[in-house]
């Protein structure tokens, strides 16, 4: 009997376990459920666009098979794939391909802000990457591609993935590493470095925009960013040159001042030329008129008295011509008569002037001082000696 | 006797799913696949969607990433026709297009670089020898012929690898074109002598410019000023013109026209800071010797 009772009692536990763990089934199977129903809904945000998979078929045509941001539903996972694709966000590949290597010593010196030197003798290659240019020499540069995703589908389908691995992003770095090594092989390296540096530039975005075209990577160029240097082997050069260009500059600009001064000055001069001719002319015209009028006044008066007229307008001239004159002498045959009359105050100071240094000059020779033999001849009354 | 009927159900799908599992296979938009019966290669699989197969051991599905895949040669040196050594590194982007013959031929990614490796190198030789250096570098755009290089080696190397390995080679170009090691320092001996002497050649050329800017600015100030000149000589011919048509009424007594003139230029001579000397004669100073004059 105990017996009996013992194996009900082990019965009935073993039923309840196996219930238990049934319930659990239960839920593990209905939260698989719930979980499988709520793949199926799925939310495309605004930068991005969306592609589905079914059974790994693409779903949808090629007008509708990219989903524009908004709440989708579909099949559950694994019927359905979402693959998101940004295409509103602007991506960015770096190259350093055509970049030198610095050795740890350089790395610190740079680190310091210090030159690292300059490097080793040759170029090591896979180390040390660069350009050749047009004219055989050498440049060092390292770009940054900014792009956008123009087709989702070839952009997110048609190229490997391996884990973070994206062939498309090595492929977009190759066509511009590729666009760098063309485009540098026809400019000369002081053109690419610095006189058509942005010339060079648009270049290259011309070119890397034709490879990813014509490769089909459904990218488009939105800018790029150079940084391009001579090697380190050479930069003292690079520097002499643009110290002569900068003193060939500077000697041009002060020739091309002095010519805007000269061309200024004579222009001024040639107008002050033309200015006194101007005025000259005038004067002679209003004279010549002046000169006629007053013939032609007094013409009809000496006609009549020519010996009056010839004596009261010489006389008048002569009157005026002795009234202007500074200094007169009359000199007899024997003597001399001078009269001072209406002296000039400007000849007489010059005169009075001329007096003053000339005791000044005597002075620190030690001589005694003179009276002037007499007053100045401005201060003469205007009687003669 | 619910839940046994529920366990049941559930039991019965994924028995379902297990025996699906066992007779099909899809194959993604990105992939391709070949099925094997007993090892022997039959159909491949190149579209996306569900398909049926025998279980195994009898049918064996291979399926292969159909996407593009980027392959990067090795920077080698080479020749050109013109004998210069360089160094060129070859890209590509490639992709399986014949299942069967690539699984027979490659079977793997790697197996795949390895192949095309020595295509690139094989081609890339053979492309560059027949074409001179300055078809890769050169100042004169009409020069250069990248583009037929990377397309002479693409077509090279898209009809073997389709036919020998089953991959279609998509796109190719030169990722990198280099110089052996010792001719960069060749080069930067020539980069740095061709600045020494570009730098005498600017400073030349910037003082012969100036010098002739200077000179250009004086020639042009003596135009400037024999232009002044004429103008100035033109105005004052113009007014003697104007002044000979006045001039002209002295025709009515020339005599007495010059014995006016002659006054005037007495007069003016005289003007400033003369001094005369006179014969006591002169009137009216022969005043001063009788009242009735000289």
């Amino acid at each position: 009997m105990a017996q009996d009772r013992d194996h009900e009692l082990g019965s009935q536990a073993l039923a309840g376990a196996l219930q238990s763990s049934f319930r659990l089934l239960q839920l593990a199977m209905v939260a698989i459920l719930v979980y499988i129903v709520f793949t199926g809904v799925y939310v495309v945000k605004q930068h991005e666009v969306a592609l589905v998979l079914r059974l790994g078929k693409v779903v949808g045509t090629k007008a509708d098979r990219v989903r524009q941001p908004g709440l989708h539903f579909g099949f559950p996972y694994p019927l359905d794939e979402v693959i998101r694709v940004p295409v509103k966000n602007f991506q960015t590949v770096k190259s350093e391909t055509h970049w030198y290597q610095l050795n740890d010593a350089e790395k610190e010196a740079v680190a310091r802000k210090e030159d690292p030197g300059p490097g080793p003798p040759t170029l090591r290659p896979l180390m040390d990457g660069y350009t050749v240019t047009g004219d055989t020499n050498i440049l060092h540069s390292q770009w940054q591609l900014t792009y956008q995703i123009v087709d989702p589908v070839r952009y997110a389908l048609d190229f490997a993935q391996n884990g973070k691995q994206k062939a498309v992003e090595e492929l977009l770095r190759a066509a511009l590493d590729n666009a760098v090594v063309i485009v540098s092989a026809r400019y000369a390296a002081d053109a690419a470095y610095r006189t058509e540096r942005n010339q060079f530039t648009d270049d290259v975005v011309a070119e890397v925009s034709r490879i990813i075209t014509a490769q089909n990577l459904g990218c488009s160029v939105e800018r790029l960013d150079p940084v391009i240097e001579p090697p380190r082997q050479v930069k003292m050069a690079f520097e002499i040159v643009f110290a002569a260009e900068q003193e060939g500059d500077r000697l041009r600009k002060e020739a091309e001042g002095y010519a805007k001064r000269v061309v200024l000055e004579s222009q001024g001069k040639a107008s002050q030329i033309k200015g006194e001719a101007q005025g000259l002319a005038g004067g002679t015209v209003q004279r010549a008129r002046a000169d006629a009028e007053a013939f032609l006044k007094l013409l009809p008066q000496y006609k009549q008295n020519s010996a009056v007229i010839r004596k009261t307008t010489w006389l008048g001239t002569l009157n005026r011509v002795l009234a202007n004159a500074d200094e007169k002498m009359l000199v007899h045959d024997e003597e001399e008569l001078r009269l001072q009359l209406s002296r000039d105050p400007k000849v007489i100071a010059e005169q009075s002037r001329k007096a003053v240094e000339g005791e000044a000059e005597a002075k620190p020779e030690g001589a005694p001082q003179q009276q002037p033999a007499g007053p100045p001849p401005g201060a003469d009354d205007g009687h003669g000696h | 006797m619910t839940s046994n009927r529920a366990a049941m159900i559930a039991g019965g799908v994924l028995a379902a799913f297990f025996v699906l599992s066992l007779v099909t296979f899809t194959v993604r938009s990105t992939e391709v696949a070949c099925v094997t019966t007993f090892g022997r290669p039959g159909r491949p699989i190149k579209q996306a969607g569900l398909y049926l197969k025998a279980p195994w051991p009898i049918q064996r599905v291979f399926k292969f990433d159909a996407r593009i895949e980027n392959f990067e040669g090795k920077f080698e040196e080479t020749t050109t026709e013109d004998g210069k050594n360089v160094l060129v590194m070859v890209y590509s982007g490639w992709r399986i297009a014949e299942p069967i013959k690539y699984l027979e031929a490659v079977g793997t990614v790697e197996g795949a670089r390895q192949m095309l490796e020595g295509l690139v190198r094989t081609y890339k030789n053979g492309v560059l020898g027949k074409h001179p250096f300055s078809h890769l570098v050169s100042l004169d755009k009409s020069e250069l012929h990248f583009e037929q290089i990377e397309g002479e080696m693409l077509t090279s190397i898209q009809k073997e690898a389709r036919d020998r390995y089953g991959i279609a080679v998509e796109f190719l170009g030169i990722k990198m074109l280099g110089l052996p090691e010792t001719v960069t320092q060749k080069v930067f001996e020539r980069m740095i002598k061709e600045r020494e002497g570009k730098a005498v050649e600017l400073r030349a050329k910037g003082e012969a410019e100036a010098a002739q800017v200077k000179a250009d600015a004086d020639v042009k100030r003596a135009e400037i000023l024999a232009a002044a000149q004429a103008e100035a000589k033109r105005i004052r011919g113009e007014a003697d013109a104007k002044a000979a048509k006045y001039y002209a009424a002295f025709q009515k007594d020339p005599e007495f026209a010059i014995f006016l003139r002659k006054l005037e230029a007495l007069e003016n001579t005289t003007k400033d800071r003369t001094t005369i000397v006179l014969d006591p004669r002169t009137p009216p100073y022969d005043l001063m010797q009788s009242p009735g004059g000289g």
